[in-house]
């Protein structure tokens, strides 16, 4: 088989002929709003159930240092919730430019979630807030301090790895844009 | 300038089978074809509300379309599903078909399918444009890709094509 034929046997391909009528595209816009509703819904409901929690255990326990800890936790996660908001739920655009600068404008958006001052905001937020409150915990409950303590080495544990693990994730988007940017040079 | 919806009737009419067949060489699931060629012909007829005629309606079109199915794309790599490919790496000679029947027609093209799906966004931009007709120039245009490495992943997809898809080609040059 030619190129050409290839080719033409690729073009033969003639499909259904689909297209929409103006109610089919009300009812799909209608169908991803609905989507998103649910999807920043559940997130909502998720952050107030951890609300609940945190306030919930300061409240029996009335410790000053786990309040404070609680307080940070949940501007931690909302903050989190903020921005894995604005980075993840939108709708396919309806952009028209070219694709590399497309791409370009996506991975950039994938590096500076993974790499960027958002990265750092993002921790900066959520990592003080677990150890205050696990250690107004064992303040208020000195019988599990050893538990306790494995929670918080864990939780730093976790937070430390995040660091190379989301350098690295954004050096990969980094490599992708250099590529893009190779295409548009002249040979 | 023509209403949304007029252009909208225009593109989908003329563009329609190729963008059908953009869909089934980005999602092989039904599906989830299915939602990405909604996807896409929203995209297309939410875009016409900022089409101002500066460039043709089929370059108007494909970028929009590619655009959509990039992102797509974008979406399930950060899913960590599989690594993609450039054309760079591809080894031009696997299996030969010059055969014709429509059997091994239809088995070309799975298989060329199943190539294309393996391929960076960029890349697969550049071969569905090839095999829809469209030219270097136009290429470039779309895509964003200067003329010369155009020409030179159009030189690579046809020694990859002749190379997996038969035999003649290999005569011609």
């Amino acid at each position: 088989m030619k190129n050409d034929d290839v080719a033409a046997l690729w073009r033969a391909q003639n499909g259904e002929g689909f297209r929409m009528s103006r109610e089919e595209i009300r009812n799909r816009i209608e169908t991803m709003n609905r989507k998103m509703r649910r999807r920043t819904f559940d997130g909502y409901l998720v952050f107030a159930t951890m609300t609940i929690v945190l306030v919930g255990w300061v409240f029996i326990d009335r410790n000053r240092l786990e309040g404070i800890g609680a307080v940070l936790s949940i501007i931690g996660f909302g903050y989190l919730a903020w921005q894995m908001r604005a980075n993840r739920f939108r709708s396919y655009s309806s952009d028209a430019s070219d694709t590399l600068e497309h791409l370009r404008r996506e991975l950039a958006r994938q590096r500076d979630f993974h790499g960027g001052s958002r990265f750092w905001w993002r921790l900066l937020f959520i990592v003080p807030g677990g150890p205050v409150f696990f250690a107004g915990f064992a303040q208020a409950h000195p019988e599990v301090i050893r538990i306790i303590r494995f929670e918080v080495i864990s939780f730093v544990v976790f937070a430390l790895a995040a660091i190379p693990l989301n350098m690295w994730m954004a050096r990969r988007y980094q490599k992708q844009i250099d590529a893009l940017a190779r295409l548009q040079e002249e040979k | 300038m023509a209403s949304q919806d007029a252009l909208y009737e225009e593109a989908a009419g003329e563009y329609g089978a190729a963008l059908e067949r953009l869909a089934g060489s980005y999602e092989f699931d039904r599906d989830k074809c299915r939602d990405l060629l909604q996807d896409i012909h929203l995209a297309i007829w939410r875009s016409f509300e900022g089409f101002a005629g500066n460039c043709s309606l089929r370059t108007w079109v494909y970028r929009v379309a590619h655009n959509v199915a990039a992102s797509h794309v974008v979406r399930h790599q950060r899913a960590g599903k599989r690594p993609l490919i450039s054309l760079d790496d591809v080894d031009d000679l696997t299996v030969a078909d010059d055969s014709g029947d429509a059997f091994d027609r239809q088995q070309s093209l799975e298989r060329l399918r199943e190539f294309i799906q393996l391929l960076k966004p960029i890349e697969r931009q550049v071969i569905l444009l090839y095999l829809e007709g469209t030219d270097a120039a136009s290429i470039a245009e779309i895509t964003g890709i200067s003329a010369g490495n155009v020409a030179t992943k159009i030189h690579r997809i046809k020694k990859i094509l002749a190379g997996r898809f038969g035999r003649g080609d290999r005569h011609e040059k």
